[in-house]
């Protein structure tokens, strides 16, 4: 039998409502959760982002029935009275909304009728509650005369007089979602829809807001609350319904919407009618946005978590860290980190790095040739040049000597001169005694990490380029805490299988580090991204610009620092690809990372695109950016239109040779004439 | 790298396919085994990992189920249905029921070898998921009597209880065919002599295409023996055709794996470094590995040290 | 309670199909290409026999097959596609009707037995043939795309209160597992596996291609919630299907019941069956599946078995 992983993915969904009580983890501040869904507010809002970003969670928090199970011994009333709203939930998958789209030889108004079975799902949450409360508060006094006179004056439908409690009002709402079940169904046999709507929209949904406040005077003032979660899943013409709602509820209720970033279909309201805007009938969170931003201190979040995951699966945390508070658990320490102190010795060691052959010192002679080879001894300059670079330095000096050469081998350098600068400015970094801060410390800085990936990828055993410490890890999930479970989950998986207990045990290894990390990333590729058509095309351009960011990091003159994003313009996409973009946008796959501010100069809108680095294993990529590759049309047009796509692998061969070679204009070393 | 994708391959194996009942601890061990006497260390292991993540493994819920699709659907639905059709399609339960008891109870399952070989072993488990009565499992000494023939050329078997109406033989598995035919011969043709309208069947998981020929002899089962899963030559590891190992990765040479199977296997197993009669199975079961399977993949410390993958209890 | 084990069922000798198989009047197919579903067709005797050609497979006119009547729909709607096969069929009333199910779109198969019950059909032959080999599909060109959005089959919804429960009848496609579980996310799940498989090897294949359907399936419930059905018989795994429900109920209130087949087509008759045995009367049942824009044609060689199932209602 599998056991329980404590990272287990449970989605907010799965839990029991009590059970998102118990789990409920501050994301930051109280303040910053009321902002999100700020429940007494009169104004509806959409809460937009991607999988794993919490709001389900949220919502669900906030709702009656969860609520409740935090006070189980408080009636009813006094809850609400607490809250000072009441708040019920709404899963949009729950409605199965595609039976109501329009289809074969039915000819009815399936937009109405899908209003009305709306409200219905939204009534019965209302009046589940309502009965609740009344169960819970016996002593006081709740008037269902006042409430069913309100509300019944704009229903119709058999049985409905007979109703004289809350309780049979109830069934009788539950009876006419039955009967639309029903109907629907057999419409698709028979080819007809034999049925009476008991109302017209917003008479029931609404108008329920006032029988509540009539039905108790503790309740006259209590807000209505309707939490929809996952609005995607409605079509545009059943979100026009949910826009009518929000139009003209304002004072009755007001709604909590969540979605994918590109859930919101429409701002029309019924009928096509007039449009909802921003800022007025509603307003609009993101919660990636918030997620990634500062307020947000998502490292110490993460440990938090982690922390509280390993509590709720009963695993014993055993104290491995000193604060000043005592000794506690650090989650951060069950991790084994990249020893990078003196240039990587201790893992280019067990690598058995170099390979005898030595591949890129070979490549970055023949560049060096090929750019040379019309003058005399080209191949003895261009070893001797080699070997001033490399010999005696420690591997990864060894590189970066090699990339600051091919970078500053322009016009007018001396190539011979040029080596023996960079050779001695590597000596005097090496000595920590005369090690300063210049261009060469700066160097060392921003491209060991590349560097490190290329040594790693080049040794001949070894499991390729690693992925490891508990700070990447949370660097990689990018704020949300579903992509952190992801990457634990798996190394908790694969830890089990190994036989490694990294909790309370040794630490986890570099390479089983790596291996969840590789894992992760074929997960969110393979297996999460599972949309359709627009999923699988959207993954098939992000696998082409991964190639790039790759042949780019693993050159001999890296073009970018820590090549993770690209940029472009945007008058350069095509209507297909910018569709497909935004597409990768949606689904996650890649972030968006300017502010659309139009360049100065050009006035073109100049875009930054970053990979999610939970991909970057995939591809051996960096998972923070630094600098980012410039794209023209043509490389845009072969990456995200499909068409383009056999021109793709030209164009990747293009830029590599570009990012392997030196040209020989670089090396004309000819005098110039006198400068001096 | 190549190592890693397989071991990555292999943990989804053990943990999806194989209800976890292998350990990467024990594939270890087992790897270690390949110490480099033929290649070179790492490549006889990644050909040893490779063979690995194309085996077949049937955990226990898997053997449970074969066992309880055996009886469900080869023998109770099948006989239903015929009962059915002989009361002309009537849907009464009472009637049917009553007539498949009465069938049920005048049915014997029967191991084939003896009763602390496999095939009985799992006849415990078939009774068990199937919620029979044990009175309806017997061995053959029990079910059987014997007389010596007129002439006393031969023995003569004869069925004990006289209301038996069939026998169904039951074993895992059937690889050549030649051990069950050996052992039922004599006594199926004394059966059928004393009991021309006597049921005989024989039911098992798996058998080979040439073994389950073999027991649908007229001199045995007579077109009435099945099994569950049918093993054509596909199902030999180096057959040309094998299924194991023609879509393989471009490093992969098939001739490689031959030689390492054989020359290993001739180290444990010197006459038979392919499975029993050449079988070149690789299967396993929770409960045992068939001795088809070439001895690398099971065989334990004897000439030489040796850790099994997959656990087989040999007969010596 | 229904006695499953009682359905007709038996397996046809495929060099005998003309004699083991009686005479229809009517015989529907739905085109492949492949060798099987060819062989059969032709050799099955009906007075009438009818082409289905789905849309979905994307077949242009010069590749149909040369036989007459072909059923065309442009509309991938189950409703259009029945529609037109019953329109081409006529008065089904007393007539022995065959279906053979192999090359069927899951919603359309599912939809025309509902369909042919609703009508007062009371009873129609349904024929699983199963190949030699499968092949690799690599011409992704006619590879299996969907909107993202899995629906209900229009006509076989259900709902009740409680807590939803996803049935999955699990292939070999774990993008389309995938989707169902994602979009039901929350729903407690029951992987039924198709084993005994029809071969034996298939079900470790099945396994581990599973495995990437999604965040479900690194769930300790793929693994401790697994069923099995047998790969080739609608009824047993419609009794399977029963069983998990009734321990349902025995333990859950007003289950609401969600059941998906993404296995092989008879089985997929199957979960057919069992909605409309005892799916509709329980309530609260309700067929789902992702909605196909483009379907892989499958590649396949040659014919190692047919079977023949009598469907009744």
């Amino acid at each position: 039998m599998a056991t329980e992983n404590p990272f287990t993915l449970a989605r907010a969904s799965d839990f029991t409502d009590k059970q998102i009580n118990s789990l409920w983890t501050e994301l930051g501040t109280p303040e910053i959760i009321n902002t999100i869904i700020e429940p007494k507010s009169r104004v509806s809002k959409f809460i937009l982002g991607g999988k794993g970003t919490g709001k389900t969670h949220l919502l669900r928090y906030y709702s009656y029935p969860v609520i409740r199970l935090r006070s189980p011994n408080e009636s009813g009333i006094s809850i609400l009275k607490r809250q000072k709203f009441l708040a019920v939930f709404l899963r949009a998958t729950g409605v199965d909304a595609t039976r109501f789209e329009a289809s074969s030889g039915i000819s009815i108004n399936w937009q109405q009728l899908f209003g009305v079975y709306l409200e219905l799902r939204l009534a019965e949450g209302v009046l589940e509650a309502l009965c609740d409360i009344k169960l819970t508060s016996t002593a006081s006094e709740f008037n269902d005369d006042l409430f069913l006179n309100e509300i019944k004056s704009t229903l119709f439908g058999t049985g409905l007089d007979e109703c004289r409690t809350i309780h049979e009002f109830r069934n009788w709402v539950i009876l006419q979602r039955r009967n639309i079940d029903e109907a629907v169904n057999n419409a698709a046999f028979s080819g007809n829809l034999e049925l009476r709507a008991p109302f017209s929209i917003g008479s029931l949904c609404l108008p329920i807001s006032k029988a509540m406040h009539k039905w108790h005077p503790q309740l006259a003032e209590i807000p209505l609350l309707y939490l929809i979660d996952e609005i995607e899943n409605f079509s545009l013409h059943q979100q026009q319904v949910v826009n009518s709602l929000i139009r003209y509820g304002e004072s009755l209720a007001t709604f909590r919407v969540t979605g994918r970033r590109y859930a919101i279909k429409t701002l029309k309201t019924l009928a096509d009618g007039e449009e909802n805007r921003e800022g007025a009938e509603f307003k609009t969170t993101f919660l990636d946005d918030i997620l990634l931003s500062e307020d947000i201190k998502f490292q110490d979040f993460a440990k938090r978590f982690v922390i509280k995951r390993l509590q709720s699966a009963n695993i014993a945390l055993k104290p491995n860290s000193s604060t000043t508070t005592g000794q506690v658990f650090n989650p951060a320490l069950c991790f084994e980190d990249i020893p990078n102190s003196n240039f990587y010795a201790e893992v280019i060691e067990k690598l058995k790095s170099p390979s005898p052959e030595r591949s890129f010192v070979h490549s970055f002679v023949s560049a060096l040739y090929n750019a040379t080879s019309d003058k005399p001894g080209a191949q003895q300059s261009a070893e001797q040049i080699a070997e001033l670079l490399t010999q005696d330095f420690p591997l990864i000096i060894q590189k970066l000597n090699v990339l600051l050469f091919m970078k500053k081998c322009k016009k007018g350098a001396q190539p011979l001169a040029l080596a023996e600068s960079i050779q001695a400015d590597a000596r005097s970094y090496i000595n920590p005694e005369t090690r300063s801060k210049n261009y060469y410390s700066n160097a060392y800085g921003h491209y060991a990490s590349d560097l490190f990936a290329q040594i790693c990828k080049e040794a001949p055993s070894g499991r390729g380029v690693l992925y490891a410490g508990f700070e990447n890890f949370v660097k990689m999930a990018s704020g949300n805490p579903r992509n952190l479970l992801i990457i634990l989950g798996k190394a908790y998986d694969i830890a089990t299988f190994r036989g490694v207990d990294f909790v309370s045990g040794q630490k986890l290894s570099l390479e089983l580090q790596t291996e969840a990390a590789s894992d992760s990333a074929r997960f969110m590729y393979e297996s999460d991204t599972n949309f359709g058509q627009d999923s699988d095309i959207a993954l098939a351009a992000i696998s082409r610009l991964a190639s790039i960011l790759r042949t780019a990091r693993f050159s001999i003159n890296i073009p970018e620092v820590s090549p993770l994003a690209f940029s472009f313009s945007d008058d350069d996409l095509t209507a297909r690809a910018k569709k497909v973009l935004q597409n990768a946008l949606n689904y996650s796959l890649v972030f968006e990372m300017t502010d659309g501010r139009p360049d100065r100069n050009s006035q073109k809108l100049n875009r930054k695109i970053q990979l999610n680095p939970l991909l970057s294993p995939k591809w051996s990529l960096p998972i923070s950016r630094r600098g980012d590759i410039s794209l023209n049309k043509e490389l845009l047009s072969a990456v995200f239109d499909a068409q383009g796509s056999e021109d793709f692998d030209i164009l990747l061969k293009r830029l590599e040779q570009k990012w392997n070679t030196i040209s020989k204009a670089a090396v004309d070393d000819t005098p110039q004439g006198a400068l001096f | 790298m190549e190592k890693i994708l397989l071991e990555s391959k292999i943990r989804t194996l053990i943990n999806h396919a194989w209800d976890s009942e292998v350990t990467w601890a024990e594939i270890e061990a087992w790897l270690n085994n390949f110490d480099g006497s033929f290649l070179e260390k790492s490549e006889e292991q990644l050909y040893a990992i490779f063979a690995i993540s194309r085996y077949m493994y049937f955990g226990k819920r898997l053997v449970r189920e074969m066992l309880k699709s055996l009886y469900r659907d080869h023998f109770y639905s099948p006989m239903r249905q015929r009962i059915r059709r002989n009361f002309n399609g009537t849907l009464d339960h009472r009637i049917i029921d009553n007539a498949y008891t009465l069938e049920l109870n005048s049915t014997r399952f029967i191991g084939v070898g003896n009763p602390s070989e496999s095939g009985a072993h799992l006849l415990y488990y078939f009774r068990q998921v199937n919620y029979l009565s044990k009175d309806l499992f017997v061995d053959l000494a029990a079910a059987l009597t014997y007389q010596v023939s007129r002439d006393r050329s031969e023995i003569l078997y004869d069925i004990r209880e006289k209301k038996i109406t069939r026998l169904v033989f039951f074993d895992d598995i059937v690889g050549s065919g030649t051990q069950a035919s050996e052992y039922l011969t004599p006594y199926l043709s004394g059966i059928k002599a004393t009991n021309p309208s006597i049921d005989i069947r024989f039911m098992s998981l798996f058998a080979t295409s040439a073994g389950l020929s073999k027991l649908n002899e007229s001199k045995l089962f007579d077109g009435k023996a099945m099994c569950l899963f049918e093993l054509d030559d596909s199902f030999k590891a180096f057959d040309a055709d094998s299924r194991y190992f023609s879509t393989s990765p471009p490093w992969f040479d098939r001739q490689k794996m031959f030689d390492l199977t054989e020359d290993y296997g001739k180290k444990l197993w010197p006459n038979h470094p392919f499975g029993y009669k050449n079988g070149q199975l690789l299967i396993s079961f929770s409960h045992n590995t068939p001795d088809n399977v070439p001895p690398i993949f099971w065989a334990v410390s004897g000439q030489i040290p040796w850790a099994p993958a997959f656990v087989r209890y040999h007969k010596q | 309670m229904i006695d499953y084990s009682l359905f007709y069922r038996r397996p046809i000798r495929t060099d005998r199909i003309p004699e083991e198989l009686q005479k229809f009047d009517i015989f529907v197919s739905a085109y492949n290409s492949s060798y099987r579903v060819g062989k059969v067709f032709a050799e099955v005797r009906s007075e009438k026999k009818i082409w289905l050609i789905h849309p979905e497979y994307q077949y242009l006119p010069l590749e149909y097959p040369d036989e007459n009547p072909k059923v065309c729909p442009d509309d991938h709607n189950e409703i259009a596609q029945v529609n037109a096969i019953l329109e081409e069929i006529g008065d089904v009333t007393d007539k022995q009707i065959c279906i053979d199910t192999t090359g069927f779109m899951r919603h359309v198969l599912i939809f025309l037995t509902a369909k042919l019950a609703f009508m007062g059909v009371k009873e129609f032959t349904a024929l699983y043939s199963e190949p030699m080999y499968y092949t690799k599909q690599e011409d992704t060109s006619f590879s299996t795309a969907t909107t993202g959005v899995p629906r209900p089959v229009r006509g076989m919804y259900g709902n009740k209160s409680g807590q939803d429960h996803l049935i999955i009848n699990v292939g070999y496609d774990h993008k389309l597992i995938g989707e169902v579980a994602d979009n039901k996310e929350g729903a407690v799940i029951y992987p039924i596996f198709s084993f005994p498989s029809l071969s034996p090897d298939m079900y470790q294949q099945s396994a581990l291609r599973a495995s990437d359907g999604g965040g479900s399936a690194l769930d300790s419930a793929w693994i401790n919630n697994r069923h099995f059905a047998p790969a080739n018989d609608p009824f047993t795994t419609a009794g399977i299907i029963s069983k998990i429900v009734n321990g349902i109920d025995s333990n859950v209130a007003e289950a609401n019941i969600y059941l998906s087949p993404l296995s092989t087509k008879i089985q997929t008759l199957g979960f057919s069956l069992y909605w409309l045995y005892e799916g509709r009367p329980r309530q609260g049942v309700t067929l789902l599946l992702p909605e196909c824009i483009t379907y892989s044609r499958e590649t396949s060689s040659g014919l190692k078995r047919l079977w023949t199932y009598t469907i009744e209602f």
